[in-house]
């Protein structure tokens, strides 16, 4: 029998800073949206300015690694960077398209407006090659302007492509039965993984005996017979 | 572009000077004032100078003029008589000279300080050049223009340069300059549920001047709609006016025309053409002198008008007064003073800081921190009033920001008549019960005591979904390019905002997006409004920075 196989890991394309330190935007379902939505292997990391914010946010999201929390993103080798606010949420498969658009014409930034009535907001995929490149090149210079004049910027509308507002989410449904749903799952996976683990090791034992040379075989049985017989048991 | 200057043809320009004032000065205020100004009071401590005519008054040894009164009645006997009960500004010229403001902040009342004297004017830009050192930044007031729509207080767009406060006068005694403030008569009014809509309809027409014929601006709101009901009892001949208020729903255009129908007034309705905003806003800004960014769409109409008109009946305050516009149930109901100056602050304010996206987070917490210093010291004297925010919306938005197109764009061509601008209408307005007005219940008692078939006319405030906005002039792609440019173009506003913001600025696509809802049109107007001023004054200005 195989080892057991995983998915194949991407190689990280994406960090998504979520900045939440002037919002006070819930950061739940723009977290999860960044890491549910697409297929571009991607890492949040959300910006919070007060420690203890950000220790409640590590709790919360302690079961997946994918997500940090701090008052700064950690260095990361994704060549893309989307920064976001907490007020909106990401479509799915919109960071795939942003990432084609941003790949297909070699942009360095894409910067998304969404505007609501009185209320707006923006995010921008970064090529963070050309955004380091254009503030290498022009240290004193505004660096997006220095990033449009090296690989260009574009600007598009948020609302129409890429973002809903977290604030007209649907409410969210009541999931209590499908945690419990969810608890009895994980006793039957116990089980399972138990009975898993025991036929495993009859598995291997049958092995051994399967693999092992007919001489050591003949060897053994002799030895066992001649203990037999050395303390007078039945031939 | 239009860049006829301003005629003052039914309001007067003013200026004039206060305690040790120097003749040399005083010629440059004289040079830098309109034609036909002459000297109606010259002494030792005071000079006045107008190209119209002003009042006396006199009661035992005191004296004085007033002028521009906003209500009509029987002579004052004290300054703060003017001040009140006819809502004029003006001067007492014994015992001492006192200048003085009305007792709502209704008049642009300018002034100066050099060398121990006060030169005063009824125009920012007749103060510019009194003086040799520079002129400076007023960020209070840019980041109340941002906020509340106008500056705030004593504030105007330069540091130097200061408003006279409501029911306030500027005094001189024995050589030394001293303000000199008093109490409303409104603020002993207390609310008293016997008030009926029947009292406050006779009250508000009482407060229009009788006439053989006027015109008034009608929109589709209830303002204009009760001003036309009850100016057919004072007045003969009545013409409505009507334009497109460029806010991309247009109801103003479709409702207006039934009521003056009902109201058998000859009906003009202008629409601007799509450009109307690039063709105006220069002149526009000259006129309110930059201090705020609304009112673009009515100088169309307004031209009309000067060329047709003498006398206009405008709306002004109404729906303040007696609809709680503005100031909503939490608000209305709030008892404790301090909670209800930061509720005023927050209906004023309207997230233009609290949700701004385009300015550097220390300059919107900045501003958010000026912002209520300036109402606090606007507000102070009558917030603890029951009635305090419909007051403090009054003093900071109706005499800042609203009424200055009343004096500024349909006057001073025109003799603007705003019969809600009257101490009897407000006194009747702080009896009225506040829960009884919230939601219009006692506006639309009001319009059906009036004329019951005119009032059951469609209106603006029917509540009526109003759907996408379309097709603003103000945010056609060269306004926005015009708006941009005055952005990119000034160093020191570029400060302010965002990267994101100052990429967005220059770029064609950004601003469309920008333009295309009001929280980013916000932003862009005030900043290119602002960028525009101080590209008209950069001579006269030493930048410096608002210091976040």
């Amino acid at each position: 029998m195989s080892a057991p196989t995983h998915a194949r890991i991407d190689s990280l394309r994406v960090q998504i800073v979520v900045d939440a330190s002037r919002s006070k935007s819930k950061v739940g379902p723009a977290v999860y949206s960044a890491l549910g939505t697409s297929r571009t292997s991607a890492r949040v990391a959300v910006l919070v300015p007060d420690e203890r914010r950000a220790e409640r946010l590590r709790r919360r999201f302690a079961d997946e690694p994918r997500i940090t929390c701090a008052d700064e993103a950690p260095d990361t080798a994704a060549p893309y960077r989307l920064c976001m606010p907490p007020d909106l949420v990401l479509r799915v498969g919109a960071l795939d398209r942003m990432v084609r658009e941003i790949e297909r014409d070699q942009l360095g930034i894409i910067f998304l407006a969404c505007v609501k009535n009185s209320d707006m907001h923006f995010a921008r995929l970064e090529r963070r090659e050309a955004v380091e490149a254009a503030a290498r090149a022009h240290p004193g210079d505004s660096r997006f302007d220095a990033v449009d004049r090296r690989d260009g910027t574009r600007w598009i509308d948020g609302s129409a492509w890429a973002f809903d507002w977290t604030d007209e989410l649907p409410e969210s449904p009541d999931v209590t039965g499908l945690h419990r749903e969810l608890a009895l799952l994980r006793a039957a996976l116990g089980e399972r993984d138990a009975k898993l683990a025991e036929t495993r090791e009859q598995a291997r034992h049958w092995r051994s005996l399967a693999t092992e040379p007919l001489r050591r075989r003949l060897r053994r049985g002799m030895k066992r017979r001649l203990v037999r017989i050395l303390r007078g048991g039945s031939r | 572009m239009n860049d006829e200057p301003i005629a003052y043809r039914a309001g007067q320009y003013w200026c004039g000077a206060l305690g040790r004032w120097s003749r040399e000065r005083l010629e440059r205020l004289r040079r830098d004032a309109p034609d036909g100004l002459s000297t109606a009071v010259e002494g030792p401590t005071a000079v006045l100078c107008t190209t119209g005519t002003t009042d006396s008054w006199s009661s035992g040894s005191r004296r004085g003029r007033y002028w521009d009164p906003f209500a009509s009645g029987s002579e004052p006997t004290r300054w703060q008589d003017a001040a009140e009960s006819r809502l004029a500004a003006g001067l007492q010229t014994e015992p001492v000279a006192a200048l003085h403001t009305d007792a709502l902040g209704l008049h642009d009342l300018y002034y100066r300080e050099i060398d121990g004297a006060v030169y005063f004017a009824s125009r920012i830009e007749g103060l510019l050049d009194l003086g040799d050192a520079p002129l400076h930044i007023g960020w209070d007031a840019w980041a109340a223009i941002l906020a509340f729509h106008a500056p705030a207080a004593d504030d105007t767009p330069f540091r130097e340069i200061r408003r006279l406060r409501a029911a306030t006068a500027l005094a001189v005694d024995d050589g030394r300059l001293s303000r000199d403030s008093f109490e409303p008569g409104w603020l002993q009014e207390t609310e008293d549920a016997k008030t009926t809509p029947t009292d406050v309809v006779d009250t508000v027409t009482e407060a229009i001047v009788p006439a053989s014929e006027a015109a008034m601006t009608l929109s589709g709101g209830w303002d204009s709609r009760l001003l036309g009901i009850l100016a057919r009892r004072r007045i003969g001949a009545i013409t409505a006016w009507t334009t497109s208020g460029d806010d991309g729903h247009d109801r103003d255009v479709a409702y207006a025309g039934p009521v003056a129908e009902a109201l058998g007034m000859e009906h003009r309705t202008l629409i601007p053409g799509p450009e109307a905003w690039v063709e105006e806003h220069a002149a526009v800004r000259e006129r309110l002198e930059f201090q705020t960014h609304l009112h673009t769409w009515i100088m169309p109409v307004a031209r009309s008008l000067h060329d047709r008109e003498r006398t206009v009946i405008d709306g002004l305050a109404g729906d303040i007064l007696f609809k709680s516009a503005l100031v909503g149930k939490s608000l209305a109901t709030e008892t404790d003073a301090r909670r209800r100056e930061h509720r005023l602050w927050k209906t004023l304010e309207q997230r233009r800081l609290r949700a701004n996206r385009m300015l550097r987070p220390a300059v919107a917490d900045l501003f958010t921190e000026t912002t209520g210093d300036r109402l606090h010291a606007a507000v102070a004297p009558f917030i603890g009033h029951r009635a305090g925010a419909m007051l403090g919306v009054l003093h900071l938005r109706t005499a800042r920001a609203i009424g200055l197109s009343g004096r500024w764009l349909l006057g001073p061509e025109l003799d603007v008549r705003t019969p809600f601008a009257h101490p009897e209408v407000l006194r009747a307005a702080i009896r009225v019960p506040a829960e009884e007005k919230l939601g219009g219940a006692f506006y639309r008692r009001m319009l059906h005591t009036a004329d019951p078939h005119v009032a059951a006319l469609p209106s603006t405030n029917d509540g009526r979904p109003l759907g996408a906005r379309r097709g603003r002039r103000q945010a056609s792609p060269e306004s926005l390019r015009i708006l941009g440019r005055h952005v990119r173009e000034a160093e020191p506003i570029m400060a302010l905002l965002t990267p994101t913001a100052r990429r967005a600025v220059k770029d064609p696509d950004a601003l469309a997006l920008l333009g295309s809802g009001m929280g980013g049109m916000r932003t862009l107007a005030w900043a290119g409004l602002f960028g525009n001023w101080l590209e008209r004054h950069r001579a006269r200005l030493a930048i410096d920075g608002c210091g976040a």
